[in-house]
């Protein structure tokens, strides 16, 4: 019977402090700021390739989102209904609660089911919570806030666990195709192709993975006639006469999660955040200018990463049934066998470009919440050691993260002007269907 | 004629009361030497590819007083020589002589008599930053006093590249020295290593072959056919007369993506490039090599080492592998068979070479250097030193993935000092255990590292050998990085095991007679061969003295030299342990006998019938397969269908391609191919002519298979044919129905009611989007009227992956017994009672799990009863009995999975790399994160004991194709003679002799789609081996290659020494033995 004692030592013991701090830290958005920090940089260390990044991103701040809109049900509008498959969360019942302490707990307990290294995730939560602690927080108020935050996380990820990603990581690789169209994978790693059936994943807000399909590509054609001839030596051209400014655009938005590096048999990588992680980035950024409170944060990230995440499954949708070869395997074969882009080609196929499509829909995303003329500096590279650039709105930044894969070698002209259109369509039809503010 | 006497020390004696190993490390030789590497911000293994590649040793004796001199070069430190003294005592000369080739990165260095004045001199290749003084090659001609003076320029060898080796030999036997020389390419790695025809570009800084013009070395690389490319990676040049035609040929180890070659000596001065005739499989990341007989055979095998980590353990955290797609993009682009292991090529004579280091235990020995095969133990036999180690773990899978990362590398970006220091700081360090591998015959090794005493843990790189101290056994010096150099003294017991010594002295300006060749015959039936090449293993020479271990005898029969010029001498009666004066003056001009009457006599014809696999990928639908299972077609049977007395015959098409019937007529035959067209989209594996009507005539049976199907596919259904007795077949419909459409492995013929009527048993191969589930056999009862009833029992359901099933009556009660076989199964049998196998539980024979692909049932030992031939996977393989397979679906989400695993004390472990269980498991990284977790986790580590116990699992006994002989259906295993364990067997056929009362069986197999990490079978041409059987006893006669290439499928035998042979993805052949 020692321990009980020594509880209610506790509880009177931390009663008669009567320290609110924790309220102001839990009503200050850094502090959903620092969890999703913490999230990107566990994503970054665990090496996840982007359209997985964007399912990591997503569910954590869904799951956030219905919590805070629980409590906000005047102005926010739940996603039950408005998601594929997503029935209500559970109310809560527990006057204790802290909404925002339950939205950040449902976070971390969602991101921990999505990456690998737990303890790095563990840590960023006990950082957070012994501070909380510190700052006065009640044993019954964390508790409480703790277990509605797991109801609601629990709801969230037997929703997700139906998405059909465990399914589909044992379906076929892809059989490369020796034809000359076809993509094969390219230096230095010559990866598998990743992701081939991720239009299998389920949607959220687009009826299917092929509800917007492009235009199809170019026909590859060899003839210095055609246009795709043009096309190819664009890229070559461009990237032979690149100027500094082009090349800055290009490296600033390589956004490649892992990029080898070979010296004979000694070899390193370099690792950055995924194309999706820098909008969530630049999201972080918006937020903070513009003074959003933790609903409106949290609102922002729901929004960007619900946008990314059906992005990436139309543009995948996309990539995978025109199978378009990489500019690389060509002008090697038949240009330049010494030739190398400036960034390194990804293991995928080239149309449409990812980063046309998912900025561009980002983007949307953020100029419904915060306008069309919303400059900001992008500092969201600067730890990977790249410098900041400066933005007159979200789509400029949008339209410059496309046209940075022309610069970098890695992608046809024609992938990136359909994939901004296909951004366009995907972040319009989300902006018009999805509504998460009354 | 002279010799010498040897001093034997009387070590045995002074030591006799303490077991002493062969060899001992010496500290007080007076060789004081230490390859000391620091990398810098400017020098390290980023920006220098070859930083940790290490030095050299070379041995030679300089002042010609009988004592082998030793030279070790450095990379960063001075070279040093070491003069003998004699007694295990030297003494440093480097700075009288002058040969310290100091501020520049020396490498391999060779002693050769250059200028034929009858003192060794000196050649030193230098690498590192191409700046500096004296960065140059340089050659130091010996002046006869212990000093030298640098010539290189006055003979046009003051080469400039990253050089690593040279060799001096005649190659166009005009009697003076040419010079290879190693040139590692300047191009940095990555990026264009799949684009064709690279190695035909010539390069200035590339590896050259030299003329010696009367002093003068002339570059003549190009017209003498010899690569000087960006992409020649070369670490090691093995001399040898490969082909036995009395000329120096030239292999040439490359590091990387580029091959391997084989120069062949076209005895014009010309060199072709042939290692894809000669070789199947190569080593990827081939660093040095060594030739030497190592069966006494007189032929040259060749050893070439690799990087692939000797433990399961430390394959997974220290090897990287390449995809199936990369591997088959490299193959189609000009890059050969290459595959990340050590390799051991036996040389099979006319039938080129054959693979088998994995069948020897030799191809797996961490990161190594230096190959050296020299007798250490003076049996006779020669042996095998590994020379391993990297100072730094540059291919650390953790390191790469997540330690070589995050800050440091962000900081690498910004170009901040001092970075990659800190980077390469960081970078794991682990020394390990060089290697000796004791040769025990057969080529079969121990590792007999610690028995020996050479299992100090090191960084060793460069290695050469010589009986330092004239004792009669031959010690060793390795050169190691960031350690004191390794001094061995051979303990030998010279009184037991002998040995016999030669120096040669030749004519005119190769005086020490480099080239020669040296056979011994001894002991009544021994004989042992060696040839002088001094440069061999890693930047090393040997001294040009010629060793033989001869094991306990006291003369030499005869002894016969073959000298470069052609001359031939024969000596009788020499005495071992003894030093013998051998000169070329001696010999005679001898034409060379002609060797291509030794082994079978073939003749190959290639029939019009090409089979032609699909383009299936089995690891895209079920990735942790190790091999493929969807290329065992095609069939093939035979038997005389329009009976005109001449044997017809039956081959299935794969997928898309249409079966084909080959009807005899007239002396020669028609291809009908009209009644199996509708089916082409069916793959043909097996096929049985029976007579299913019961009209007297031989009906035919289509078993389809393959994998690349679904299980519910139409195309997998078998199909019967009705002969009309003219040999005009048509498709009988509805006469054998299944249940489901099945992938088939198996089909025989037996009356096993005997009704009269010829029953069907089918087994089934596996479910084709399931490798691993056990699937079932299939008894069709022949009604007499071409209808076939599906015997109803429960008894032949779910047995394994059944490859074949044949029918004998074992236990002598007339009705014939069904004996099967399959993957990761026991030999089963059901026996037949009276026409029912209801009645008799089926039983299994006793340790006879394999991987069977196919059996046959004869009387081997002659003794009126039923044994067992089985065709298994064989040794050359990183497959062990007492593997396991778990089948499962480990993550619930609907799809099986199969995960193979090695016993570890008692402990299963995976042996799959991470990335490949994870992308089909990624649940797992969470329990796994780092490579170092998974390479420490056995299956009870990573899954739970429900999922476990849950599983279903197999075993492996053996995977040597066998042998159970009978004994009152008790049967023993015996393995079949080791050639035959060289590559899995998917066919056997036997043959009696009833009047020699010897019984020929062949063997057919291979497997060449296998993932690069386990490489594929391919040691096999066919084989031919004759078993004498007398009452109870069967004894092995002989084993003959029947050098057929590809992978043989099956055998159709036509007459006594005439079969047909189908190989996958291949022409059909027709192969005649004649008799001798």
């Amino acid at each position: 019977m020692k321990n009980r004692y020594l509880i209610i030592l506790l509880i009177v013991v931390t009663g008669c402090q009567s320290n609110d701090k924790y309220k102001d830290s839990l009503n200050d958005p850094e502090t959903f700021q620092y969890a999703i920090k913490s999230l990107t940089d566990i994503i970054v260390y665990d090496i996840f390739s982007p359209p997985v990044a964007s399912r990591v991103y997503v569910y954590p701040t869904i799951a956030a989102y219905q919590v805070i809109q629980k409590q906000n049900d005047s102005t926010y509008l739940d996603l039950a209904g408005q998601l594929k498959g997503l029935d209500r969360v559970p109310d809560n019942k527990n006057e204790k609660v802290n909404y925002n302490l339950a939205a950040v707990h449902s976070f971390f307990t969602i991101s921990r089911k999505l990456i690998f290294s737990e303890d790095k995730l563990n840590n960023a939560q006990d950082k957070l919570y012994d501070k909380l602690r510190s700052e006065g927080l009640p044993r019954s108020v964390m508790n409480a806030s703790f277990e509605y935050g797991e109801l609601v996380a629990n709801h969230i990820m037997n929703w997700a666990n139906k998405d059909n990603y465990n399914q589909t990581r044992t379906f076929s690789k892809y059989t490369i195709r020796n034809e000359t169209e076809f993509w094969k994978p390219t230096p230095p790693d010559y990866m598998d192709g990743i992701e081939p059936h991720w239009r299998e994943i389920r949607t959220l807000v687009l009826d299917s993975a092929d509800h917007f399909i492009p235009k199809p590509p170019l026909e590859v054609s060899l003839n210095s006639n055609s246009e795709f001839n043009n096309q190819l030596m664009e890229v070559y051209n461009i990237v032979n006469e690149l100027n500094d400014d082009q090349a800055g655009i290009a490296k600033f938005w390589d956004c490649n999660p892992y990029l080898s590096h070979h010296r004979g048999h000694a070899m390193f990588a370099t690792k950055k955040i995924t194309p999706g992680g820098h909008w969530i980035g630049i999201t972080a950024i918006a937020t903070r200018k513009s003074n959003s409170d933790f609903a409106q944060t949290i609102n922002a990230y729901t929004n960007v990463s619900i946008s990314l995440f059906d992005a990436f499954i139309s543009c995948w949708d996309e990539k995978w049934r025109s199978l378009t070869v990489r500019p690389e395997t060509l002008i090697n074969e038949f240009v330049d066998e010494k030739w190398v882009p400036l960034l390194q080609t990804p293991p995928f196929p080239e149309y449409t470009s990812g980063h046309s499509v998912i900025s561009t829909a980002a983007a949307l995303s953020l100029t419904k919440i915060y306008g069309d003329n919303f400059d900001f500096v992008d500092t969201t590279e600067v730890e990977y050691g790249l410098p900041i650039r400066k933005f007159n709105s979200f789509i400029h930044a949008s339209e410059e993260a496309a046209i940075s894969r022309l610069y970098g070698g890695i992608h046809y002209r024609m992938a990136i002007d359909e994939g901004i259109i296909q951004g366009r369509k995907v972040g319009n039809y989300i902006n018009e269907k999805l509504r998460t503010i009354k | 004629m002279m010799f010498r006497f040897v001093f034997i020390v009387i070590t045995f004696l002074l030591f006799s009361c303490q077991k002493e190993k062969q060899f001992t490390k010496i500290d007080y030789s007076g060789i004081v030497f230490e390859n000391n590497l620091d990398y810098t911000e400017n020098l390290n293994p980023y920006t220098y590819r070859n930083f940790y590649n290490g030095a050299g040793v070379a041995m030679g004796d300089i002042n010609n007083d009988g004592l082998i001199d030793v030279y070790l070069t450095g990379n960063i430190v001075d070279s040093k020589m070491f003069l003998n003294k004699g007694d295990f005592k030297f003494e440093d000369i480097t700075k009288i002589a002058g040969l310290a080739c100091e501020n520049v990165w020396s490498t391999g260095s060779t002693f050769a008599d250059i200028n034929g004045d009858g003192f060794l001199d000196l050649y030193v290749c230098k690498s590192g930053s191409p700046d500096g003084e004296k960065r140059y090659n340089e050659l130091f001609i010996n002046n006869g006093d212990l000093t030298f003076t640098e010539s290189s320029k006055e003979y046009n060898l003051d080469i400039l590249g990253l050089s690593v080796q040279s060799a001096f030999f005649d190659y166009d036997k005009d009697g003076d020295l040419d010079c290879y020389i190693l040139n590692n390419s300047l191009r940095s790695v990555g990026g264009y290593d799949l684009i064709e025809n690279q190695r035909l570009i010539p390069d200035s800084q590339g590896n050259k072959l030299l003329e010696n013009r009367e002093g003068k070395f002339i570059d003549v690389s190009e017209q003498s056919g010899i690569y000087t490319s960006k992409i020649g990676f070369g670490l090691g040049i093995t001399l040898s007369d490969y082909n036995e035609d009395g000329w120096t040929d030239l292999f040439i180890s490359n590091d990387f993506f580029e091959k391997d070659y084989m120069y062949i000596n076209n005895q014009d001065g010309t060199f072709s490039e042939k290692s894809e005739e000669y070789f199947h499989s190569l080593s990827l990341g081939s660093m040095g090599a060594d030739s030497a007989d190592l069966n006494n055979d007189l032929l040259t095998d060749l050893i070439v080492t690799e990087m692939l980590p000797k433990s399961l353990e430390r394959k997974k955290t220290k090897a990287i592998y390449d995809s199936f797609d990369k591997y088959q993009r490299a193959l189609s682009k000009g890059y050969y068979h290459q595959f990340p292991r050590n390799v051991l090529q036996r040389n099979y004579g006319k039938d080129g070479f054959l693979e088998i280091g994995r069948y020897s235990g030799i191809s797996a020995t961490e990161w190594s250097w230096a190959s050296m095969i020299f007798d250490m133990n003076n049996d006779g036999l020669r042996d095998v030193f590994i020379a391993n180690g990297i100072y730094k773990d540059l291919l650390d899978r953790d390191y790469l993935s997540y330690m070589a990362n995050e800050e440091r590398v962000r900081n690498l970006i910004k170009t901040e000092k001092e970075v990659i220091k800190k980077l390469i700081d960081v970078m794991p360090s682990q020394s390990v255990s060089n290697i000796a591998y004791q040769n025990m015959g057969d080529f079969n090794f121990i590792d007999a590292s610690v028995k020996w005493g050479l299992d100090q843990s090191s960084f060793s790189n460069g290695t050469a050998y010589a009986d330092l101290d004239n004792d009669g056994d031959l010690d060793m010096v390795v050169n190691n990085v960031n350690m004191p150099v390794f001094v061995y003294k051979n303990n030998n017991n010279n009184f037991n095991r002998k040995s016999i010594s030669f120096n040669l002295t030749g004519e005119k300006s190769n005086l020490n007679a480099i080239g020669s060749k040296i056979i011994l015959k001894y002991g009544k039936t021994k004989q042992s061969m060696s040839e002088n090449f001094p440069s061999r293993g890693f930047q090393s020479s040997i001294s040009n003295r010629i060793h033989f271990g001869v094991g306990n005898v006291n003369q030499i029969d005869s002894v016969t030299v073959f000298w470069p010029n052609n001359k031939v001498s024969y000596y009788t009666n020499l005495k071992t342990n003894q030093i013998h004066d051998l000169n070329q003056n001696d010999g005679i001009v001898t034409v060379l006998n002609d060797n291509s009457n030794e082994g079978l006599q073939l003749t190959l014809k290639t029939l019009d019938f090409k089979h032609k696999e699909n383009h299936f990928i089995d690891f895209n639908r079920e990735r942790l397969l190790p091999y493929m299972v969807s290329n065992e077609g095609p069939a093939l049977v035979n038997a005389d269908v329009n009976k005109d007395g001449v044997s017809d015959f039956f081959i299935g098409g794969a997928k898309n391609q249409v079966s084909t019937l080959f009807l005899s007529d007239s002396g020669t035959y028609k291809k009908i191919s009209a009644p199996f067209e509708i089916n082409k989209a069916s793959e043909d594996v097996e096929a049985v002519f029976f007579d299913s009507d019961n009209d007297g005539d031989m009906d035919l049976y289509v078993a389809s298979g393959g994998k690349a199907f679904s299980q519910y596919d139409y195309n997998l259904n078998d199909r019967l044919y009705l002969n009309d007795g003219f040999g005009n077949f048509e498709l009988s419909i509805n006469s054998i129905n299944f249940s489901k459409p099945i992938s088939t492995g198996t089909v025989s013929v037996s009356d096993y009611d005997l009704d009269g009527f010829e029953d069907l048993f089918i087994g089934e191969r596996f479910n084709p989007t399931v490798y691993g589930l056990p699937s079932s056999g299939y008894l069709f009862r022949n009604n007499g009227d071409n209808t076939f009833t599906n015997v109803p029992t429960k008894i032949f359901n779910d047995i394994g992956l059944i490859t074949s099933s044949k029918w004998e009556d074992l236990d002598n009660n007339n009705y014939p017994d069904l004996v099967l076989a399959g993957e990761w199964m026991a030999i089963k049998i059901y026996l037949n009672d009276k026409g029912d196998f209801s009645k008799v539980e089926p039983f299994d024979v006793d340790s006879s799990k394999g991987l069977w692909q196919d059996i046959e049932l004869v009387d081997v030992d002659n003794d009126s009863d039923i044994d067992i031939i089985a065709g298994n996977l064989g040794s050359n393989t990183f497959f062990k009995s007492e593997m396991r397979m778990y089948v499962n679906d480990f993550d619930s989400n609907g799809t099986i999975e199969q995960i193979i695993c090695q016993k570890i004390n008692g402990l299963y472990y995976p042996i799959l790399d991470k990335d490949e269980l994870l992308k089909q498991l990624p649940g797992l990284k969470k329990k796994i994160f780092y490579y170092k977790d998974y390479s420490l986790a056995s299956m009870k580590d990573l899954f739970d004991k429900y999922l476990l116990d849950n599983s279903i699992y197999f075993d492996l006994d053996t995977t040597e194709t066998s042998l159970f002989i009978n004994n009152n259906n008790q049967f023993t295993r015996e393995s079949f003679p080791s050639e035959i364990q060289y590559s899995s067997v998917y066919d056997i056929e036997t043959i009696n002799n009833n009047e020699l009362n010897t019984l020929s069986v062949l063997f057919g197999g291979n497997q060449y789609l296998v993932k690069p990490q386990y490489g594929p079978y391919d040691a096999s041409k066919g084989w031919l081996v004759k078993i004498k059987s007398n009452n109870n006893k069967s004894d092995f006669l002989s084993v003959e290659s029947l050098n057929i290439k590809g992978q043989i499928r099956k055998f159709a035998p036509l007459k006594m020494n005439l079969f047909l042979t189908a190989i996958n993805n291949d022409d059909l052949k027709l192969i005649e033995i004649n008799e001798k």
